[in-house]
């Protein structure tokens, strides 16, 4: 009787698993078929049965891509935006989180709700304000326009503080009876011990930094400053219908996301998991 | 005698600390004010500046190219024509059509997937990752594979469609006024149906597992388990996933701008894209920053709908 329940219990889970894995494996259809069209000849694209692996290479897609577009302009443009956003927003967060987590001081209380309350409020509403202040500023089509408004992530700030004040307060209560300043318990003993929500922050803000559309497609006009979510639909209006062409772009543009996240796989779902609610 | 010097020591010992504590005191609130400045100017600067600037932009009328000095205050003038206003009418309803449509999927699928993940399944971890890999990729990146997979002529899911299902005429995708939306609908839900199989999966895993251990013992089944069970335990994970996926999907723009701007005619068109035509196609600043207060207003009501459901829910 036991064991006719577990093996049916056992085929039950294989079943569900197999049905599961149809699921995962349609999910990730759409990146196959475009990893395989990238490198097929455009007259195979639309060819029938469709075949995962090409009837025929063609690797000539890739070096159009490379050679005879922007695209390693956009890379640039997208690795140095990418990289001045997640480091300005690292080092302001956390020290607006110290403050919030570790001190206390007037006015905290209220400071806080502000913060919390802006969260509300959609991005998109802000884009209007920024485009005007921008213009004036004359930073509209420079990179500063995309790298400075991100240092100021409020929901970086949120995240951080609760990160923070989960130490336990012993660990720093004895270096400050020392008499250690909090620029040197922040630097050397909180920042240490946050290490995992910090690794949290980055990813979060690498991926969304990475694949920002909207304010690329607003404050920037000059092509050479192109980041690479604007640079591929610029380059998909330029090769038209030549898909074959389009889909190795689409990869290209895709792949440092995709690799980071399949050699980090447990960090990024654990930090999305934790995350939650995006800015 | 030495009673009273005792006390006379104490005293001043007392004095000393609160001395010395005050100094801590007021060295922590310096030093708290000094660490939030940088953030602090920065998020007025452009979060709260901002917030209050848009909030009155939508009673001017502003064309960028004349300068500031073109600046007009027109009232309500905006708000008056947005009600006859064909796009943003249209775009509230394809955004209400895609929010009521998007969000049951989507938590529907993501509820189904997290329990059967959790209990149910051999590989947990490769079906989980390649269930999140969509999530992580760029809309841009992922809605130019779609719309070469839903091209109506040739493309493979219409190929597919007709020779194995059979189908005389699949529809025609992003190219038709009845089926666009439909599409976009469903690229976002594979789009973001990982997220939130995650954030359910986490907070399942700090179920106990007694319950349900009982429950088998009881001979409860899986569809009475989850129902009875996994669903009701996770009640305050489900709301903050539905709230969380309301308000995004209101914000919907990505794919839309990418795959039909807004088409065919005005059937894909929502309230973001709306405020980008406005402002950055026909110039007019004001008007755009009025779409975009009604944005606002539209996710307030409902997210303060959803917070009111879920106090009398869950408590």
């Amino acid at each position: 009787m036991k064991k006719q329940q577990k093996t049916k219990k056992l085929v039950l889970r294989v079943l569900v698993t197999a049905i599961v894995a149809m699921f995962a494996l349609a999910c990730i259809f759409p990146f196959l078929w475009m990893i395989s069209t990238s490198f097929k000849y455009e007259i195979d694209v639309m060819e029938f049965p469709i075949r995962l692996i090409p009837k025929r290479w063609n690797l000539k897609n890739y070096a159009t891509v490379w050679n005879n577009s922007n695209f390693p302009r956009y890379y640039l443009n997208s690795v140095k935006v990418t990289l001045c956003a997640v480091l300005g927003e690292l080092c302001i967060t956390t020290t607006a989180a110290y403050a919030f987590g570790r001190l206390n001081f007037r006015g905290k209380k209220l400071l806080y709700t502000l913060y919390l309350s802006t969260m509300m409020i959609p991005g998109q509403v802000l884009l209007l304000p920024k485009y005007i202040y921008f213009s004036q500023l004359h930073i509209t089509n420079t990179h500063w326009a995309l790298i400075l408004p991100s240092f100021f992530s409020v929901f970086g700030v949120l995240l951080m503080r609760q990160v923070f004040a989960q130490i336990p307060f012993e660990y720093t209560e004895a270096a400050y009876m020392d008499g250690a300043s909090h620029p040197h318990i922040f630097l050397r003993l909180i920042l240490p011990l946050a290490k995992p929500g910090i690794m949290t922050l980055l990813l979060l803000s690498f991926t969304w930094s990475w694949n920002d559309y909207m304010n690329p497609l607003v404050f920037l006009s000059n092509e050479t400053l192109f980041t690479l979510t604007v640079g591929l639909q610029r380059f998909q209006e330029d090769a038209s219908t030549n898909y074959a062409l389009i889909m190795s772009g689409a990869t290209v543009s895709l792949i440092p996301l995709i690799v980071l996240f399949l050699f980090t796989q447990k960090y990024f779902i654990e930090s999305f998991a934790a995350a939650g609610v995006k800015g | 005698m030495k009673k009273k010097l005792n006390k006379e020591f104490d005293k001043r010992l007392d004095k000393r600390m609160k001395k010395s504590l005050n100094k801590i005191q007021l060295r922590e609130e310096r030093a708290g004010y000094l660490f939030l400045l940088p953030s602090m100017i920065g998020t007025l600067i452009f979060i709260v500046i901002p917030i209050v600037m848009s909030l009155l932009l939508g009673f001017t009328e502003w064309n960028p190219m004349k300068g500031l000095a073109g600046v007009k205050w027109v009232a309500l003038a905006n708000f008056k024509e947005v009600i006859s206003d064909d796009r943003v009418l249209a775009a509230i309803h394809n955004n209400l059509v895609y929010s009521l449509s998007y969000v049951p999927l989507t938590i529907g699928i993501a509820l189904i997937l997290a329990a059967v993940l959790n209990r149910f399944v051999f590989c947990k971890i490769p079906l989980r990752m390649m269930i999140f890999m969509p999530y992580i990729s760029s809309l841009v990146s992922v809605a130019t594979v779609w719309m070469v997979l839903l091209y109506p002529d040739r493309g493979p899911v219409n190929a597919i469609l007709s020779s194995v299902f059979h189908i005389a005429n699949p529809p025609k995708w992003f190219i038709s006024s009845k089926w666009a939306l439909v599409g976009i609908i469903m690229m976002s839900v594979w789009h973001d149906v990982g997220y939130y199989v995650i954030i359910i999966l986490a907070n399942m895993q700090g179920l106990s597992r007694e319950v349900y251990e009982s429950a088998a013992v009881d001979g409860a089944s899986a569809v009475q388990t989850f129902f009875r069970i996994t669903v009701p335990m996770l009640g305050s994970t489900i709301f903050f996933c539905v709230t969380l996926a309301t308000i995004n999907s209101f914000k919907v723009f990505d794919q839309v701008n990418i795959i039909t701007e807004g088409g065919p005619g005005f059937s894909t068109t929502v309230l973001v894209q709306c405020i980008y035509y406005y402002a950055f196609k026909e110039y007019r600043i004001g008007y755009a920053a009025a779409v975009a207060i009604i944005l606002f207003l539209i996710i307030f009501v409902f997210s303060s709908i959803l917070q009111k459901l879920e106090e009398k829910l869950t408590y």
